[in-house]
């Protein structure tokens, strides 16, 4: 992936919010629980241990706490 | 029978209470105003991001057993994460981790003729005889018993327009430390339509390897010890974060995350092997024969970078959400991956809610990661990899591969208290053919394998001003005539925090001589299933029943029908040759006893009481293996059985308790009781263990012991 795939990729949402205009009583379906990006946060960091201590790769969702991972 | 008066000790439902619950279509003006800030997501997973600062404290507390087919890998994990709101600009959330692991690990992979001959003839049944060239595992033994805690804290500060987060926390295991610091900080623009993020993060990390587990793949052929190389390095993380509402019912959030590890970046437990001489002066090198082996080594700098692009849509005629996630991440070890995430919420029956998901990763092979490594190319090694200084790894997770997920979650909305309680089970399945880049060697064996969990998770939102008082004084909280049974208690028997004991002795007889047999100690039982239970006895979960009479207000006199279970442990090499495998055991007790309420203007009842009684237990026994010569250590596979030996008689013990706790009692009929005490019991005899043509062992095991268990159970008033 080059640099300017990249700056593509982080600049996408701004492009798409320059049109956007969601008043803040329209937003009864955004507040919803299921629609957080993490709903159950400790369930989240389990999978995401797991997931660290299995795989080669990490990141991208935030930030994590310590464990070794090692067996 | 005398009845209670009605007691509503409920919980007022808070402002907050959007989180958990499906807002109602009635309330939706002033949902969307109390929700605009908490339908911000954020890129903290360390805790449930809530953007619009919290009126009350929150709890959510999380349980999960883990399991893997391939190393009998098992990890019992206890979480939970308090909010306390301190200000109106400020907040605090405090968290603490448990995890309790059981299982093995790969530390080589050899050919088999080398590892195991054993393996190749008959002495296991049904095992399949392995071509002498094929590379097999060799695992740091079953030996791997520890636990992890973690205890974090975070400061949270809100801005008209954003929020700045300070995190702190540590991490210890057996064999591994972590100090670890977070920022991070959001903005709001565009009315809220659009967030932007920031957030750095710092750990400290040091490895501190088993010693047991890493003379493993030494002792196995030559009875040589090796010292574990203590490892340090640290993490940088820069992350960078943007989120758009695309329409009312839609968003995308973009994420890029940098990460810098610096230091010892090498698994000690995992080593090499290659074919050729050791003309780069590897460290901790064996020769066998054509083969050497030595520690695994990596780079001493790793940069990653990861990107995460997520798209949340909400269906309003089916009222469930879509949620997708793609992550690129690569890193300078020239690993790239790819993972995609699928999670569809659907509420149903106005309180219930049902979430499947699906994953999929997929990675390639680091640089200097090979099965095999050569430094004169050899037959006995096909496909090997030339050996480069400072470079080499035969680590699964370092190796391409692919994975398949899967999960459900059920979860069950409450209110009055607002709580949603939730139950995952999830499933895994990873094998390099899953993976996007093929083998043109040997597969790694270790990278086919299953993984399973179950979760619980309970999130709650507390009364605004929390008040444990009594809506109504009832007084007495128990009357004389009533009847109390409590057909379950769970017993979470030695509650542990402490380092491992290990409490059977074994001293050899003589002759020949003490001097060359030495005394050791070991344990016969584990559970390793609680709150990080430690490896002592009556470690076990206790199972009762108990039927109550109120003899006068408030004073209880009771009898109690139980069992203790333990789970037998193997013992390797208790005194060679002998090695151990324990049977399970269950101790039968019986109590009477007396306890006393005191009412209180609290809505919680505190109690004292005592028992005492007998209990019952049968025989241990164990099963007694002789030695193995290519095992000395670690009783993978265990030599010749002896036979089943007893290894205590039968007896009946005393054992006595002093209790105290709480009731919360919920009506008339129902009350949950939490207790615990200091219980003294009895122990076995010791016994002098005779094997014909060995030397006579004694076994001692016989001091008594006070622990303190915690009890929980589901009261029945009649």
């Amino acid at each position: 992936m080059n640099k300017k795939t990249i700056y593509i990729f982080m600049a996408f949402p701004l492009f798409l919010g320059g049109c956007v205009n969601v008043e803040p009583w329209e937003r009864e379906n955004l507040a919803k629980g299921n629609m957080q990006l993490v709903p159950e946060a400790l369930r989240n960091a389990f999978t995401d241990h797991v997931n660290f201590s299995r795989e080669g790769t990490e990141g991208g969702y935030g930030l994590a706490g310590g464990g070794c991972g090692c067996n | 029978m005398a009845k209670s008066c009605e007691r509503k000790q409920s919980i007022k439902k808070t402002p907050g209470a959007q989180k958990n619950n499906p807002p109602k279509k009635n309330n939706k003006f002033l949902e969307s105003l109390l929700g605009i800030a908490a339908a911000l997501p954020g890129i903290v997973t360390s805790a449930q991001a809530q953007k619009a600062i919290s009126t009350s404290p929150k709890a959510e507390a999380f349980y999960s057993r883990y399991s893997e087919n391939h190393f009998k890998y098992k990890v019992d994990s206890y979480a939970t994460n308090l909010l306390f709101p301190l200000s109106p600009k400020w907040e605090f959330e405090l968290g603490a981790l448990r995890e309790a692991m059981t299982g093995a690990s790969v530390s080589i992979y050899l050919p088999n003729a080398l590892v195991n001959p054993i393996h190749q003839g008959s002495l296991i049944p049904g095992t399949s005889p392995v071509p002498a060239l094929t590379l097999v595992e060799t695992l740091t033994g079953q030996s791997i018993i520890e636990t992890r805690s973690q205890v974090s804290g975070r400061a949270n500060y809100y801005l008209p327009d954003g929020r700045h987060s300070f995190e702190g926390g540590y991490s210890t295991e057996n064999d591994f430390e972590s100090f670890f610091g977070n920022l991070n900080s959001e903005w709001y623009f565009n009315k809220k339509n659009t967030i932007l993020f920031a957030g750095f993060g710092y750990a400290y990390n040091i490895s501190r390897p088993s010693q047991r587990d890493l003379n493993y793949a030494y002792t196995l052929f030559h009875g040589t010890n090796v010292v574990g190389n203590k490892g340090k390095y640290n993490t940088e993380r820069f992350s960078l974060g943007i989120k758009q509402d695309i329409n009312k019912n839609f968003y995308v959030q973009q994420n890029a995350e940098l990460i810098f590890n610096n230091g010892d970046l090498f698994d000690p437990y995992k080593n090499i092997a290659w074919v050729g001489p050791n003309t780069l002066n590897w460290p901790n090198t064996i020769n066998f024969g054509p083969v050497f082996t030595g520690s695994e080594r990596r780079p001493h700098r790793k940069i990653t970078g990861a990107f995460v692009t997520s798209l949340v849509h909400y269906i309003p005629c089916f009222d469930s959400a879509l949620h997708f996630n793609y992550r690129y991440a690569a890193n300078t070890w020239n690993i790239h991956s790819n993972t995609f995430e699928l999670a569809y919420y659907q509420p149903f029956l106005k309180s219930w809610e049902i979430t499947p998901r699906v994953r999929y990763y997929t990675q390639d092979r680091a640089s200097f990661y090979a099965l095999s490594f050569y430094t004169e190319p050899s037959p006995l090694f096909p496909h090997a990899k030339k050996l480069r200084k400072n470079k080499a790894s035969n680590d699964y997770r370092l190796s391409n591969f692919g994975s398949i997920g899967y999960d459900i979650t059920l979860s069950k909305f409450f209110q009055s208290p607002n709580i949603k309680l939730s139950a995952t089970f999830g499933f895994a399945k990873n094998a390099v053919g899953y993976g996007w880049t093929k083998n043109k060697g040997p597969k790694n064996p270790s990278n086919n394998f299953h993984q399973k969990y179950i979760a619980v998770n309970l999130d709650s939102d507390f009364p605004q001003k929390l008040s444990f008082k009594k809506e109504k004084e009832c007084s007495p909280i128990y009357k004389e005539g009533e009847i109390s049974i409590q057909p379950l208690i769970v017993s979470f028997t030695g509650l542990t925090f402490g380092r491992k004991h290990q409490d059977t002795k074994f001293t050899p007889l003589a002759p020949p001589s003490p001097a060359f047999l030495p005394v050791s100690k070991f344990n016969m039982y584990r559970n390793q299933r609680g709150f990080g239970f430690n490896d002592i006895h009556r470690n076990g979960l206790g199972y009762d029943f108990q039927l109550g009479y109120f003899l006068q207000d408030n004073m209880e006199v009771f009898t109690d029908l139980g069992f203790v279970n333990e789970k037998g442990l193997q013992a390797p090499g208790v005194v060679n040759p002998l090695c151990f495998k324990f049977k399970n055991r269950t101790t039968y007790r019986t109590n009477v006893g007396a306890r006393h309420y005191f009412d209180t203007k609290m809505i919680f009842t505190p109690f004292v009481g005592f028992m005492g009684g007998v209990e019952w237990q049968p025989k241990t026994k164990a099963g007694v293996f002789g030695y193995n010569p290519f095992d000395v250590n670690q009783f993978l596979i265990p030599g010749p059985k002896l036979g089943t030996f007893e290894i205590f008689k039968a007896a009946h013990l005393f054992n006595g308790a002093l209790l105290t706790g709480l009731d919360y009692r919920f009506n008339e009929i129902f009350a949950v009781s939490l207790s615990t005490g200091l219980y003294y019991y009895q122990r076995n005899k010791a016994k002098t263990l005779r094997i014909p043509g060995q030397v006579p062992l004694k076994i001692s095991d016989n001091k008594n012991k006070i622990i303190v268990p915690v009890s929980i159970s589901l009261k029945i008033i009649m």
